[in-house]
């Protein structure tokens, strides 16, 4: 016997079905070659975080720029924008708060940036902020300071939202699962 | 694989995709989620495609997956979305609410077994027979938790109801 209940799963289903987009699916090979660049984009993220205030050298940046965000023109270089003058400087006073190797990046401090935090002096400092899905970096170059705010929301290589999803799942739970035969940037101890 | 069968399978693909992903929503809450079961359905099916003669095996095999795989992997998602959600919130939902908002959300708090059983019985509409074969348990089981998953709608239902009668306000 079909009470209201069933009755009214049977039509929700259908009618929750039938409003899913058809939306293509991306190629299988484009996937795997995505999930690659995300997975090393958290690595780099986590080890960013874990380093806390990252001395590093000018090429040191730019090898962290193009190794880790810019991936290439054709994958996310639309994402690196101009140096400029840092408005919302993430905070460089002092090393970041303490945190292991490989417990949760600095997502919370995000919120612990106050607006007028004077701009950096020296070194790279990451700031990623899971609600904007912006990812401030700070560093000087001849004591100049300079910021530059990678927007993942509207990164081409990983416009999608699931993807941007499991970054942020992966930047908050997941470093333990991270690939250790992908290299690191050569930032960190001998960076600067 | 042979070149016909790449092709073979290059259509099923695009054939079945959209459907597929229909019952993935039903089944995971989600559209990406529903995504990735789908991809992984595929993924499977791709790696057995040449045993999986002849072609009316496809869908069942397919899907079999589909159902297999949202239940296993379910509890594992559940405790990363935890995660997230206590950090970001509970995401939107994106299909517009007059799509039965209500019973919907009562639907995602289902363990994953009555809901695949629900999805089986009222989406697909299979007999009792078919989904136990498709979840590899016994047409008891399939009979279980059939019931406990409506009990649970209804009951939700029910209290829903009564507190909006009582405090004029929805759950």
């Amino acid at each position: 016997m079909t009470d209201d209940t069933e009755r009214e799963l049977r039509l929700l289903l259908h009618q929750r079905a039938e409003q899913v987009p058809a939306d293509p699916e991306p190629p299988v090979d484009q996937s795997l070659a995505r999930g690659r660049r995300i997975r090393t984009r958290r690595r780099a993220m986590a080890a960013a975080a874990a380093s806390g205030l990252v001395a590093a050298t000018v090429a040191g940046v730019a090898v962290f720029a193009n190794t880790v965000i810019g991936e290439g023109p054709e994958q996310g270089s639309s994402v690196n924008q101009p140096s400029k003058p840092s408005t919302t400087s993430p905070s460089t006073d002092g090393p970041s708060p303490p945190s292991t190797p490989s417990g949760p990046p600095n997502v919370d401090r995000c919120a612990d940036v106050p607006a007028d935090e004077p701009p950096l002096n020296h070194g790279v400092d990451t700031v990623f902020n899971p609600e904007t899905l912006l990812l401030g970096i700070g560093y000087s170059v001849n004591g100049e300071n300079r910021h530059i705010t990678i927007d993942y929301a509207n990164d081409p290589s990983c416009a999608d939202h699931a993807r941007l999803r499991k970054i942020i799942d992966g930047v908050i739970g997941d470093e333990r699962e991270l690939d250790p035969d992908i290299p690191l940037p050569p930032w960190g101890a001998d960076g600067g | 694989m042979r070149p016909e069968a790449e092709e073979e399978f290059r259509a099923f693909v695009e054939a079945r995709s959209r459907a597929l992903r229909r019952v993935g929503y039903l089944l995971t809450g989600d559209l990406h989620d529903a995504e990735d079961l789908v991809q992984l359905a595929f993924s499977k099916t791709y790696a057995v495609w040449p045993k999986l003669q002849p072609a009316a095996r496809f869908e069942s095999y397919v899907r079999t997956t589909m159902y297999r795989a949202a239940i296993s992997i379910r509890h594992r998602r559940e405790r990363e979305r935890s995660a997230v959600q206590t950090l970001r919130g509970t995401p939107p939902d994106v299909i517009p609410p007059e799509f039965g908002h209500d019973m919907w959300m009562r639907l995602q708090q289902l363990p994953a077994r009555q809901r695949a059983v629900l999805v089986l019985r009222y989406y697909e509409d299979l007999s009792i027979a078919e989904s136990a074969e498709i979840l590899r348990c016994s047409e008891g089981t399939v009979k279980s938790q059939t019931h406990r998953g409506l009990e649970k709608l209804r009951r939700a239902t029910l209290e829903a109801s009564a507190r909006e009668s009582l405090f004029g306000d929805r759950p």
